[in-house]
C-alpha cells in the first residue's frame, strides 16, 4: 500500500545504471551543476533530453517488514530495499497499531541505512587521538586487558551494561553472556525507566508490566495520564487516545508542564513535581468520601485495602493542596470524572517513576485503579507506557543486575534452573564467579553470584567509592558501556571523574555516543561499531507484552557487527564460547537467532515467553493485516483466534497455541483465551487474613474459589497428577509452574480453567518494602523547607543499597523479594 | 526543575540527533522558564542562561520563556549531549562521527538521589539557581 503513487518513469539512477556509489557521487555533482548553471546564461544552457533509455537488468525492489526502533509503541515499519540499498519507506497502512501512521522519528528511520555519521570502523585512542584499528585487534586487547582485571580483581570488576535496544534474543544472550563470565554486574536503561513501576506494580498484582494495550485504549470511557506526554514521547500511542476521546471520554492530564499531551487534555492539572502520593491519595479522598469505590470488586479481588483508607483519611483537601498545590475543587472533579466514567485508563510514564519514592508512585497509582475496580476489564487498566522499543523485552529477559532472565532471580534455584536449560554444570557455573562472602546489605553474607550487582544508576559510584564500601572484591576498573547513552544519567561531572579512573573503556554503539567525549582519557578507550535492529533480525517485545519479528533490512554497515556477533567474539576470547554456544549454532561467529529465541521459550515460564516461537512470531509478521484494530484478535486467516505479537503470558508450549494474553487478569475469559486472575505471588495468608481471591475466578475455572500457584504437590493433591503424560510426570515430579520445563503443569492448569500462577487478592500493602502503604515523602531536593521535616526522606534505617553503602544518610536498599518470579 | 522527552529526539540523541532530518527540527538544547522567573532573572527568550545545580554542575543553555512551566519551575529535555558547562566537544568525537546537533546534558545539572527499592535515579525534581549567561 503506497501513500504516493511512485512515478512508473525511470529514475535517473536506473537510466544510467549507476551503482549506488557512483549515483552518490554523481547527485552531488549534479547539485554543483545546477548551482552552476543558474549563474550561466541562458543561450550557454542546453535544452534537457530526456532520455528514454531502455532499462536493463533493473534490481528488483523488494519490501521488507520491520519495527520502529525508537519507542515502546511498536509501529511497522515497511522498508524498500533494492540492491542492498534503503531506498524508500512506505507506512504501514494495515500495520495494527500504527495504522500507517509514524512519528517525526519513526518517518526518518530510512536515514539509517545510510548512516553519514554512524562508527564506521573499530577505534582506540592512542595518545588521545583516535585511530582505526581491526576488530580482531580491538576483541585481542580489550580480552587481554578484561582477564588481567579478572585476574588481580575478580570478575565483578568488569561492568557489562547492556541495553534496551537489543532485541530479545540478544538481550537474552547478553545476561546469559555475564552469568557464564560471572558477575551480575550488568544492567540497563529499564533500572533508569520503568523499575520503579516493575517492581510497583509486580509486587501489587503479579506482573511489572503494562496491562492492556494501545488499542485497547479505544474501549476506555475516561482517560488519566499522570507524569507523561504520549504526544511526544509515544506519538503514535496518541490515535488510540483520540479515538476514545473522539468517542467521549474525558482526558485528564495531570503534569507540571503544560505538555504537548496536555494541551488536548479536558482537564490539565499542574502539581509540584514530586506530590504523586499526596495527589492520588487525595483523589481517594473523594472516592470514599463519596462512596464511589467498587465495593463488591475489593471485597473479592483486593487485600489491604482499610489500611490504604486510614492513610487517606489524613489526606483532606486542604492539606493536599498546601503539599501538592493542587484545589479541592480541581481534585474532586477529575476524581468524579474517573468515578463516573468506568472503566478508565491510568497511564504514567517518568513522572511518576524517576523519584527516590518511584515505588510508593506506582503503588499508589494500582490502589487508585483498584478502588476503581478497573482491573482486568477492557477500557481500564494500567497502561504504563515504556520508552525505548525493546524495554519491555529487555525487562523480561535481559541485562538486568537483580535476576536472571524471566525475573527468576538469582537465588541457587533460579542458577540451578537456568543451568539445566543450558545444559551446564552448575558447579561449573558457579565456579565462574567470585567465592568470597560480601554483606549484602541486610546483615548476611552471600557471595556476589546470589546478589545484586551494582545498578546502572550507580556503575559511577562502584567506580568512585571506597573498595570497602563495595561488596566485591574490588572496584569497578572496566566499563563496557553497549548501547547506553550516558547523558541519560545524572551527576554527570562525577561520572566523568569516574570514566576517566577507569583502567579501561569500551563503547559498543553505532555511534561514538557521549562516553566518547565527556572524559579526557587519552588511552584504553575502545569503540567498536554495532549495527543497528535494520541490520539484523529477530524479536522484540513492545509496550504492550505483544512479541513483534523484525526481518533484516540491509547488510550490516561500514564494518558494523550485530550485537550477538560481538558477544559470541567476546565470548571467544574470554574462554567460555562452547559452553555458552553448546546448544546455538554459530556459523562465521555469528550465533542463529532462531536458536536463541528457541533457548527463551524452554525456559522463561514465569511470565510465559514459552509460546511464542519465532515460526508463529514470523507468521503473524506475514499476517498483521488480519488483525482486529481494537482487540488485536486475528480474524480469519492464518492466525485466527491469536492475539497480535501473543502477548505474554503465553502459556505452556507452543503445541498448546495459546494465543497470548490481551488484558492481564481479565477474568471474563478462560485462561487459554487469555483470561486471568490476580498472581498468588506473596504466600496464601498474612496475619490470619487470606490473600487469595474470595468468589472471584476466570471464566469455566473449575475451581470457584482463590487458589494457590500450581506444584506437582498442587495437581496430586487435586488429583490432576494422572493427566500428565509419562514424559511430563518425569521432568514435572518436585517442580512447580515455573520450573517444569515439560509445561505439563500448566497444560494441565489450563484444561481445568484455572491460572498457572494461581489465583489471588492483589494487595495494597507490600510488607516488603519500606513504606508498606504508599506514603509521601520530600524529594531529595525539595523546594519546601516547611515540608522537609514533615515527610522525611528514608534515614538510616534503611542502610544498604545493591551493593554499595551510600553515600549520604539517605539510604536505600534492595528488597530482596521484588522482582523474584 | 524537571526533564522529559521532546518527539524529535530519543534517549540519549546520540542516534536521532545524528539524523539529518530529525537535527534540522530541533537544534538548540534550551530551558523553559515561566515568564515571571525570567524578568526577575533578567533573561529574555532566545538568551543564553547557565543552569547552576546543588551539587556544582552547570550549564549554559538557551531561554526558552513560555507559560508552558508554571512559576517555580523549569524544564529541560534530557536528549542532548556533547557540550559540558559551557565548552563544545565536538573536535573530541571521530573525524565524520560527531552529531549534527550537540548540546548541554540536563543531566550534568540533576542530583544524587535513588528510589528505596529499585535505585531509580531521581531526575524529575531537583533544585537550580538560574543566572543570565
Amino acid at each position: 500500500m503506497k501513500l504516493i503513487k511512485r512515478s512508473t518513469s525511470p529514475s535517473a539512477a536506473h537510466q544510467k545504471n549507476l551503482n549506488r556509489r557512483e549515483f552518490i557521487k554523481h547527485s552531488g555533482l549534479a547539485v554543483g551543476a545546477s548551482a552552476l548553471a543558474s549563474q550561466l546564461p541562458f543561450t550557454m544552457m542546453e535544452k534537457a533530453q530526456a532520455q528514454a533509455t531502455q532499462l536493463t537488468n533493473t534490481p528488483e525492489i523488494a519490501t521488507i517488514k520491520s519495527v520502529c526502533t525508537h519507542c515502546s509503541v511498536g509501529c511497522g515499519v515497511i522498508a524498500e530495499v533494492q540492491n542492498g540499498v534503503w531506498i524508500g519507506q512506505e507506512p504501514a497502512f494495515d500495520h495494527p497499531i500504527n495504522l500507517g501512521a509514524h512519528c517525526a522519528k519513526g518517518a526518518s528511520v530510512r536515514e539509517h541505512g545510510h548512516g553519514d555519521r554512524r562508527l564506521k570502523y573499530p577505534m582506540k585512542q592512542i595518545n588521545g587521538q583516535w585511530k582505526r584499528i581491526t576488530w580482531q585487534q580491538a576483541i585481542d586487547e580489550i580480552g587481554d586487558k578484561m582477564l588481567e582485571i579478572r585476574q588481580q580483581s575478580g570478575p565483578d570488576s568488569v561492568y557489562w551494561l547492556g541495553s534496551s535496544k537489543h532485541n530479545n534474543e540478544q538481550s537474552y544472550l547478553f545476561r546469559k553472556f555475564a552469568a557464564f563470565w560471572g558477575s551480575n554486574n550488568i544492567d540497563h536503561q529499564a533500572r533508569i525507566c520503568h523499575s520503579t513501576t516493575v517492581a510497583g506494580v509486580a509486587n501489587t498484582w503479579g506482573y511489572g508490566a503494562m496491562t492492556n494495550s494501545f488499542n485497547d485504549i479505544h474501549n476506555s470511557k475516561a482517560i488519566l495520564i499522570i507524569g507523561g506526554n504520549p504526544a511526544e514521547a509515544h506519538p503514535v500511542s496518541m490515535q488510540h487516545i483520540f479515538k476514545a476521546k473522539e468517542q467521549g471520554a474525558p482526558l485528564i492530564v495531570i503534569d507540571p508542564r503544560l505538555t504537548r499531551t496536555a494541551a488536548h487534555a479536558s482537564q490539565h492539572i499542574r502539581l509540584r513535581p514530586g506530590t504523586d502520593v499526596p495527589l492520588i491519595l487525595g483523589m481517594l479522598w473523594h472516592i470514599f468520601e463519596n462512596h464511589w469505590e467498587d465495593k463488591e470488586f475489593i471485597r473479592q479481588r483486593v487485600y489491604g485495602m482499610d489500611k490504604v483508607r486510614k492513610e487517606v483519611a489524613q489526606w483532606t483537601p486542604d492539606k493536599v493542596e498546601q503539599v501538592t498545590g493542587v484545589s479541592e475543587n480541581e481534585l474532586y472533579q477529575a476524581a468524579k470524572t474517573m468515578a463516573t466514567h468506568k472503566p478508565g485508563t491510568f497511564i504514567w510514564c517518568m513522572g511518576g517513576t524517576q523519584h527516590t519514592i518511584g515505588n510508593n508512585n506506582t503503588r499508589a497509582y494500582c490502589i487508585f485503579q483498584l478502588a476503581l475496580g478497573n482491573m482486568g476489564v477492557a477500557g481500564g487498566g494500567t497502561n504504563i507506557f515504556r520508552g525505548h522499543d525493546n524495554v519491555q523485552g529487555a525487562t523480561d529477559l535481559g541485562p538486568n543486575a537483580h535476576t536472571l532472565p524471566g525475573y527468576y532471580g538469582l537465588a541457587e534455584g533460579a542458577w540451578k534452573h537456568w543451568a539445566t536449560v543450558w545444559d551446564i554444570d552448575f558447579q561449573w557455573l558457579s565456579g565462574r564467579f567470585d567465592k568470597a562472602l560480601y554483606d549484602d546489605g541486610t546483615g548476611a553474607n552471600k557471595r556476589t553470584m546470589n546478589m545484586s550487582g551494582i545498578p546502572v544508576s550507580r556503575w559511577i559510584d562502584g567506580i568512585l567509592e571506597e573498595k570497602q564500601n563495595i561488596s566485591q572484591q574490588d572496584n569497578i576498573r572496566a566499563m563496557v558501556l553497549w548501547g547506553h547513552a550516558p547523558n541519560s544519567q545524572t551527576r554527570a561531572p562525577e561520572m566523568k571523574k569516574a570514566m576517566e579512573k577507569l583502567d579501561l573503556l569500551v563503547v559498543v554503539d553505532p555511534y561514538p555516543s557521549n562516553s566518547a567525549v565527556l572524559h579526557d582519557r587519552t588511552e584504553n578507550t575502545y569503540l567498536l561499531p554495532a549495527s543497528t535492529q535494520f541490520e539484523t533480525y529477530g524479536s522484540l517485545t513492545s509496550s504492550n507484552r505483544s512479541l513483534q519479528w523484525r526481518d533484516q533490512v540491509i547488510e550490516p554497515l561500514f564494518e558494523s557487527r550485530p550485537d550477538h556477533q560481538i558477544l559470541y567474539q567476546f565470548a571467544e576470547k574470554l574462554g567460555f564460547a562452547d559452553q555458552m554456544f553448546k546448544h546455538i549454532q554459530v556459523k562465521n561467529s555469528v550465533p542463529l537467532i532462531e536458536d536463541i529465541t528457541k533457548e527463551i521459550n524452554k525456559g522463561t515460564w514465569t511470565i510465559g515467553y514459552t509460546g511464542q516461537t519465532y515460526e508463529r512470531l514470523k507468521k503473524q509478521q506475514q499476517n498483521w493485516h488480519t488483525f482486529n484494530t481494537t482487540t488485536l484478535i486475528a480474524e480469519g486467516g492464518p492466525c485466527d483466534g491469536e492475539y497480535f505479537g501473543l502477548p505474554w503470558p503465553c502459556w505452556g508450549t507452543s503445541e498448546q497455541q495459546h494465543p497470548g494474553t490481551p488484558i492481564l487478569y481479565d477474568t471474563t475469559k478462560p485462561v487459554a483465551q487469555g483470561g486471568l486472575t490476580f498472581r498468588a505471588r506473596f504466600g496464601v495468608e498474612r496475619d490470619g487474613v487470606s490473600l487469595l481471591a474470595e468468589d472471584s475466578y476466570s471464566k469455566d475455572s473449575e475451581i470457584k474459589q482463590g487458589y494457590p500457584e500450581f506444584s506437582a504437590d498442587l495437581l496430586k493433591q487435586l488429583g490432576w497428577w494422572n493427566e500428565l503424560t509419562d514424559k511430563e510426570k518425569q521432568l514435572a515430579e518436585g517442580k512447580n509452574w515455573k520450573t517444569d520445563l515439560s509445561g505439563g503443569i500448566q497444560r494441565v492448569a489450563i484444561k481445568h480453567g484455572c491460572a498457572p500462577f494461581g489465583n489471588a487478592k492483589a494487595r495494597c500493602i507490600v510488607w516488603q518494602f519500606p513504606d508498606p502503604v504508599p506514603v509521601h515523602r520530600e524529594p531529595l531536593y525539595s523546594n519546601r523547607r516547611d515540608m522537609v521535616n514533615k515527610y522525611t526522606v528514608y534515614g538510616q534505617k534503611y542502610l544498604t543499597t545493591f551493593i554499595i553503602i551510600d553515600l549520604h544518610s539517605v539510604c536505600y536498599r534492595m528488597s530482596k523479594v521484588h522482582f523474584s518470579a | 526543575m524537571t526533564s522529559g522527552r521532546l518527539v524529535e529526539y530519543e534517549g540519549g540523541g546520540d542516534e536521532t540527533r545524528s539524523n539529518p532530518w530529525l537535527a534540522e527540527l530541533q537544534q538548540q538544547m534550551f530551558v523553559e522558564i515561566n515568564p515571571a522567573d525570567a524578568n526577575n532573572a533578567g533573561v529574555k527568550h532566545g538568551e543564553q542562561v547557565w543552569v547552576e545545580g546543588p551539587e556544582g554542575g552547570k550549564i549554559k543553555v538557551m531561554a526558552f520563556v513560555t507559560n508552558r512551566v508554571g512559576r517555580g519551575l523549569v524544564f529541560m529535555p534530557f536528549h542532548f549531549a556533547g557540550h559540558y558547562q559551557g565548552k563544545d566537544l565536538r573536535n573530541k568525537y571521530p573525524e565524520g562521527c560527531d552529531p549534527y546537533i550537540l548540546g548541554e546534558s540536563c543531566n550534568t545539572v540533576f542530583t544524587y538521589g535513588y528510589d528505596s527499592v529499585t535505585a531509580m535515579q531521581e531526575t524529575k525534581v531537583s533544585l537550580c539557581r538560574l543566572q543570565k549567561a
